[in-house]
């Protein structure tokens, strides 16, 4: 055993340099593993810090268009509730036919406020059913029905009958279901 | 054998060899102590300059994270508010939606009913147009002959199925005729609504 380590001895006396190299190599071989480790976790965190910022980034780029986009929504839906209905108010629900009936230059023979089907309770809003009869030419007819379709309350048709009235009277009868967008 | 051609035979500088071979230095271009050393430098070497690259890499992964840390927290506050922006679009699009979704119609009346007072032929007389969920039946009456209101009447026909403002909304529209006794001519046209969307 003591001549193994004398000639250890020897052989490390003989070449200092490579015993050198060797221990710095040992230290700069643990070195690495814990840098490579380190470097290893840190390219996870790098990694997710650069999603979250690419993330923020394309929020941020959104955020232009989502600014013109609600002010665009804000808009129409400020219409839409400027516009409702109120379900116990009929004699003002009624009014905006006649208001049209003005502009058409028809005759509205009757208007009547049908009852409301109820609304869901988690619902924004209901409709309320009009029957409403006219009387009119064609194109006064035709006219009133484009003004209650594109007018500023939301409306939908939902049946309409035209008749021609009996001879020699030349206009035209028409009775017409709408509903209208009302408040809950 | 002459004595020159002998190859045993001794010249005439010959002695005898006394070097102490094992203990003389390496006379070799490369010495066996040199390529040791080379070898274990080399290694060496290696080794330094790849940890040199990991601490490189270390530092430049770390200003990383710093660089993205600080551009997070100046976009915080901005992000926050466009958050907010988002939240407040989707309550207001589930309005609009909500107010679609009751309201949706799948063409306006008024629009099919100008159409219809342009294009149907002057021999045509409307007598009434009716709705209901399914279909839409225009019925009126020719002061013409079968044959030329059967012309007539399919002839609008075919040019109603090309019109782009008609077309679309109804799955069919079919023309009847009726003669009555007397011989009138009475006719139907039935606009057939396609389902709503789901």
């Amino acid at each position: 055993m003591n001549t193994e380590l004398a000639r250890l001895l020897t052989w490390l006396r003989r070449y200092p340099f490579c015993v050198t190299c060797a221990l710095v190599s040992l230290i700069l071989a643990g070195t690495c593993w814990v840098l490579w480790q380190r470097v290893g976790e840190l390219r996870e965190v790098v990694s997710s810090r650069a999603q979250e910022g690419e993330n923020m980034l394309a929020t941020r780029v959104s955020g232009i268009t989502l600014r013109s986009d609600l002010a665009y929504v804000r808009e129409y839906t400020k219409v839409i509730e400027d516009n409702l209905l109120v379900a116990d108010n009929p004699v003002e629900n009624k009014g905006y036919f006649y208001r049209l009936e003005k502009q058409a230059r028809v005759s509205l023979t009757d208007v009547q406020q049908l009852p409301a089907p109820p609304a869901d309770t988690d619902s924004l809003y209901r409709r309320i059913p009009f029957a409403l009869k006219l009387t009119g030419g064609y194109d006064q007819l035709a006219a009133f029905l484009r003004a209650v379709e594109t007018g500023p309350r939301l409306s939908n048709v939902t049946s309409f009958s035209f008749r021609r009235n009996a001879p020699p009277s030349l206009l035209l009868t028409l009775d017409l279901t709408v509903e209208q967008l009302a408040k809950p | 054998m002459t004595k020159s051609r002998d190859p045993l035979a001794l010249g005439p500088h010959w002695h005898v060899d006394c070097r102490l071979e094992t203990e003389l230095p390496e006379d070799n271009v490369v010495g066996k102590r040199f390529l040791i050393n080379a070898l274990f430098g080399s290694a060496t070497l290696a080794l330094i300059l790849f940890t040199g690259w990991l601490a490189y890499m270390n530092l430049s992964l770390h200003s990383q994270i710093r660089d993205w840390d600080q551009r997070i927290t100046e976009s915080r506050k901005e992000v926050q508010e466009i958050q907010k922006l988002q939240r407040d679009y989707l309550v207001e699009a589930k309005k609009v939606d909500h107010a679609y979704a009751l309201m949706k119609s799948s063409f306006f009346i008024s629009g099919f009913t100008a159409h219809l007072g342009q294009t149907l032929p002057r021999q045509l007389n409307v007598d009434s147009i009716d709705s209901s969920e399914t279909a839409i039946m225009v019925r009126g009456s020719i002061h013409e002959s079968y044959e030329t209101a059967s012309d007539l009447l399919s002839g609008y026909r075919k040019q109603l199925l090309k019109e782009p403002e008609i077309a679309p909304f109804f799955d069919k529209i079919n023309t009847d005729l009726v003669r009555a006794p007397d011989n009138t001519i009475s006719f139907e046209i039935t606009f057939q609504r396609k389902p709503p969307p789901a």
